[in-house]
């Protein structure tokens, strides 16, 4: 199940040698802040979020069985991170504030990832209806088109069946078709 | 916004699998340069010990141990009567070997009641002459 360079570094890994973890940041590392950026629509967060992701996946990697591929479990464990940090931010209510106050000026805001990636007004767009997405529906797209996720990995994951998955990954495309379509009629 | 950005307008092809296709062609947001150093700082000196038992190994474990628990409970109580045989003999005996010289507790008591309840035969005596059938006489109502 897992491919042949995940297996190459998880037998690096398990005679000890700490090279390994630098083979497995530069093959996972881009990945993993993409999806975190896309979770969270703030690229400093982001940045956090991958390094508290590495920093917990090197305290956790005695107990990686090697079922699911690296980068399945990278994922698993941002998506993790990213749920923390939801509810911590839930918590506090002055973070609440300054989220608030980032989301309403995120049109001028330079942290706003969607401002430097599209090179396009169409993906520009489009970035911009996947970040108004509730934070599952994101979750599901993004893993499965933008991170390339396979619906069964993406399971691993979310850690809910493979049918429900497919399911919601539908109704969230339909989603994000009627943004788009809202968006193409208020324009005109 | 996007009217006076100069473009011919949006995309007016909105089927799901355009959107699928737009969505899996658009381009990932930049990775900042100096993350990938950043990260690698994190890197432990000392990896953690491996864990050599997976969870599958540990249920194993787990089901060998208690196994082994049950096997031995199972054994104590199987060998519990060879350590205590007289009690139990008596309660297997009782009433089959008439030869057992330490009479079973349950006699005891009923030989408590004395000899004044005799002895138990079968078929009983008939001491009365009346029978349950006898005939009433015809002068016993006058």
């Amino acid at each position: 199940m897992t491919k042949p360079d995940d297996q190459r570094m998880l037998n690096d890994l398990r005679a000890g040698r700490s090279e390994a973890c630098g083979e497995v940041i530069r093959g996972h590392y881009q990945a993993v802040y993409r999806f975190l950026v896309h979770m969270t629509r703030d690229v400093h967060e982001a940045e956090d979020l991958t390094q508290e992701t590495f920093t917990a996946a090197w305290q956790r990697i005695g107990a990686f069985e090697g079922q699911a591929t690296l980068a399945t479990w990278l994922h698993r464990i941002a998506y993790t991170k990213f749920i923390d940090a939801q509810r911590a931010a839930r918590r506090n209510a002055r973070l609440q504030e300054r989220l608030t106050s980032l989301q309403t000026s995120s049109d001028t805001s330079s942290d706003d990832p969607s401002d430097s990636v599209a090179a396009d007004d169409e993906s520009q767009r489009l970035y911009q209806a996947l970040h108004g997405l509730e934070g599952q529906d994101r979750a599901l797209l993004v893993l499965h088109y933008l991170q390339g996720l396979s619906y069964r990995e993406m399971s691993s994951v979310l850690d809910e069946p493979t049918g429900t998955l497919k399911w919601r990954t539908s109704a969230a495309l339909d989603r994000l078709r009627s943004l788009l379509t809202d968006e193409v009629s208020h324009a005109r | 916004m996007h009217a006076e950005s100069g473009r011919s307008g949006p995309n007016s092809d909105r089927s799901l699998e355009s959107l699928e296709a737009r969505l899996r062609a658009l381009p990932g947001p930049p990775v900042p340069g100096d993350l990938e150093t950043r990260l690698l700082s994190t890197i432990p000196a000392e990896m953690p010990m491996w864990e050599h038992g997976s969870h599958r190994r540990r249920w194993v474990i787990w089901l060998g141990l208690t196994g082994a628990l049950a096997a031995a409970c199972w054994l104590i109580v199987l060998s519990w009567p060879r350590s205590d045989g007289s009690k139990i003999e008596v309660v297997k005996h009782d009433g089959g070997s008439p030869g057992n010289s330490d009479p079973p507790p349950v006699r005891e008591v009923r030989q408590d009641f004395g000899p004044s309840l005799g002895t138990f035969t079968w078929p009983l005596k008939e001491d009365s002459p009346m029978l349950a059938s006898t005939a009433i006489p015809p002068d016993l109502l006058d």
